[in-house]
């Protein structure tokens, strides 16, 4: 077996309790590296067409790779994955912490569910044992008492991955915490764990990843140290949350509902300045021995808003989606939404949208005060966002409405709503405007990538050949900013994975894993009969019209032609979205190339093909 | 010649408080003329955006021309009337 693998994958069927556990041989491995590629291939083979996602058909995976648990900096990382109940398509996150090390250290490279137990459950994998304990005392519960009491049953160097209540109560934009408030929080996979009633996974154990060759894996982790010092400086200060204020202006963050201008909407951006972010700072921490520590948490709120000590500290996303998209610059709200959501299990992408959403919509005379039970929600009204926040991750009153993602609360809505709903397939989209362009963040986001992602709407994974890196990176089970970081792009990447697993492998090889979980990903989606050119994109993500003012005045993304060259590059169909038999082959998923292109079936001629 | 307003948007406190920078310029002006003129009106640029010494700014900085990105490495004609912007880079998260 190769290194950098435990060797075991362990399925839960939670409908009768029966856990089998599989060995699968070093080929299936090498194929597809790990997290969303073995997610993706699973899912393909033994999932039906068209099961509900929040039914006991889909199936839950939580997936480590190679590189998590190694000396591979930023080697920290799983990946969840199911089908997404919030798209109807694939569905994947991913969050940093210790989980990852420890699920492999308790001897699996990663866990699959299928079924739905009658009464709440969470699976406890010790040290190559597994076993489903009742949950009963832990649901209805927040994610911070889930975390600490599975602490207190099971000892500190137990590893937590959990929902909050808003999981329970199936919100569609629910996500999946560890390290009280390391979220993977996107595809809603949140409410997948709460129809499974699944509340949690819990790992622990004291296996060794095993290392190929560890002296050259520790060697090279010295140097990716010294190469990112003075990047892992500012991380280390700031983490992601220190161009707020600036993101605000540049038009990098969106603002009220992406349609308004920073300069002009929220002319006054101090409150986001990155010391803010850091005012009420308590100590810095970081996932499983990352160097650059980028997290920290914050002592209690003692102004406004009384969150409580240990909430961590912003990372940009959460602050673009309440801060500017909200018209907010009131920090302090910022990191009481942030708590809440944390602490309710919701994603705070989707959960500052939907905000943004409801204050345009009341803006606007479409929902009033006698709708929100007396929360006023003008632009930048922070006691108003807060309040709302709470009504949603409880899924009270108006929250109720909200909480399933702005698509479906325009539809409940009504009155016209649906046009400041603004998502790409379903999904509220990342807080990076695609109408900049030269973001500094592995060449993404760019308009496509929002609009044909087989997760549409996220903002780490780019679209077309770009995209191959940031799968491989997710399948290896590390960090895309410490590991991906420029100075870290190519033989670093390369000779780690080849020091841990032993490969041998160039780097254009390893792309072509990376091309190959990205076709897993929309092939999967293509099966369940989605285009990802029909995907809905809000006109607004694209300047379609463009804004009169501003920084990205005049700016509209091509994004019919920016598809058009990026599925020309995958060789995938221009109209169909289908890889062409020869791409299938050269990937060698020869089985689903016979599926797709059977022997008779043309492949198609003429213009567009 | 001609006289154009350059917006700058999200800069770094540290680096300039301005908003915009008026500039005159030749019909025509290129990349370098650009860059050139605005470090001469606002010389705190110079480094952190501008390269030292040199008309040209540095990796990822870009101006917005009627809605068109230019880096370093490109270049353009402005004319009276052109929109032109300078923009920040952005990191992730």
């Amino acid at each position: 077996m190769s290194g950098g693998y435990m060797g075991k994958l362990l399925f839960v069927d939670l409908s009768s309790g029966k856990m089998t556990e599989e060995t699968p041989d070093e080929g299936f491995y090498r194929k597809y590296i790990g997290g969303y590629g073995i997610g993706a291939r699973i899912l393909y083979d033994r999932m039906k067409v068209g099961v509900d996602p929040l039914g006991p058909e889909n199936i839950f995976g939580v997936v480590t790779g190679p590189l998590t648990g190694s000396p591979a900096i930023g080697g920290a990382r799983y990946q969840a994955l199911a089908k997404s109940p919030l798209t109807g398509g694939w569905g994947d996150a991913n969050s940093g912490g210790h989980f990852g090390p420890a699920l492999k250290f308790a001897g699996y490279d990663g866990v699959f569910f299928t079924g739905t137990s009658e009464k709440p459950v969470y699976l406890l994998v010790d040290d190559g044992k597994a076993e489903l304990r009742d949950a009963t005392h832990l649901w209805g519960k927040d994610t911070y008492f889930t975390e600490d009491t599975l602490h207190d049953e099971h000892g500190g160097a137990a590893k937590v991955i959990c929902i909050g209540p808003a999981g329970e109560k199936l919100s569609l934009v629910a996500g999946i915490i560890t390290h009280k408030g390391d979220a993977a929080a996107r595809s809603g996979l949140g409410a997948v764990m709460g129809a499974k009633k699944l509340k949690a996974v819990v790992a622990r154990g004291n296996k060794k990843v095993p290392i190929a060759d560890m002296e050259t894996a520790n060697r090279l982790r010295k140097e990716h140290i010294e190469d990112l010092k003075e990047f892992m400086e500012h991380f280390h200060m700031y983490g992601t949350g220190s161009h707020g204020d600036l993101s605000a202006h540049s038009g990098d963050t969106p603002v009220n509902n992406w349609g308004g201008v920073g300069v002009i909407d929220v002319p006054d951006v101090s409150g986001l300045n990155k010391d803010k972010v850091i005012a009420n700072l308590d100590e810095r921490f970081g996932c499983w021995r990352c160097p650059a520590a980028c997290k920290a948490r914050l002592k209690a709120g003692t102004g406004e808003y009384k969150y409580p000590a240990g909430t961590q500290r912003l990372e940009y996303e959460t602050i673009g989606a309440f801060g500017a998209n909200c018209g907010n610059t009131n920090v302090e709200s910022i990191n009481m939404a942030n708590h809440l959501c944390n602490a309710y299990g919701m994603d705070t992408i989707s959960a500052g949208t939907i905000v943004a959403f409801a204050m345009e919509c009341y803006e606007n005379g479409i929902i009033t005060k006698k709708d929100t039970d007396g929360i006023e929600l003008n632009w930048g009204n922070h006691r108003g966002l807060v309040a709302l926040v709470e009504k949603m991750v409880k899924r009270e009153g108006i929250g109720d409405i909200l909480a399933d993602g702005v698509k479906i609360a325009a539809e409940k809505i009504g009155k016209g709503a649906e046009k400041y709903a603004v998502h790409a397939g379903g999904q509220e989209v990342g807080m990076h405007d695609p109408k900049v362009a030269g973001h500094q963040f592995a060449g993404m986001p760019s308009a496509a990538m929002y609009w044909v992602n087989a997760t549409p709407g996220r903002h780490t994974q780019a679209f077309g050949p770009a995209s191959f890196m940031s799968h491989l990176n997710n399948a290896l089970g590390t960090c895309m900013i410490i590991f991906m970081w420029p100075s870290a792009r190519g033989p670093y990447v390369q000779r780690v994975v080849n020091a841990v697993t032993g490969w041998g492998a160039s780097m254009e090889e390893l792309l072509r894993d990376g091309e190959r979980i990205a076709n897993m990903r929309h092939l999967f989606n293509l099966r369940e009969g989605l285009n990802p050119l029909e995907h809905y994109l809000h006109g607004r993500i694209i300047g379609d019209p463009p804004q009169e003012d501003g920084p990205l005045a005049g700016v509209t993304c091509d994004v019919r032609a920016e598809a058009w060259w990026h599925l020309g590059a995958l060789d995938w169909d221009r109209i169909t979205t289908v890889p062409s038999r020869n791409k299938l082959l050269e990937l060698g998923l020869d089985d689903i190339a016979e599926e797709l292109w059977p022997p008779g079936k043309m492949p198609r001629m003429g213009p567009g093909g | 010649m001609f006289k154009t307003i350059i917006y700058m948007y999200g800069l770094p406190y540290e680096i300039t408080t301005l908003r915009e920078a008026e500039v005159e310029l030749n019909d025509g002006a290129g990349m370098a003329e650009v860059v050139a003129m605005l470090r001469e009106k606002v010389p705190t640029l110079e480094g952190p955006v501008i390269r030292t010494g040199q008309d040209r700014l540095q990796e990822n900085y870009k101006f917005n021309i009627n809605g068109n990105f230019y880096y370093d490495g490109m270049d353009f004609q402005l004319h009276p009337g052109d929109r032109i912007a300078l923009l920040v880079p952005v990191t992730g998260g």
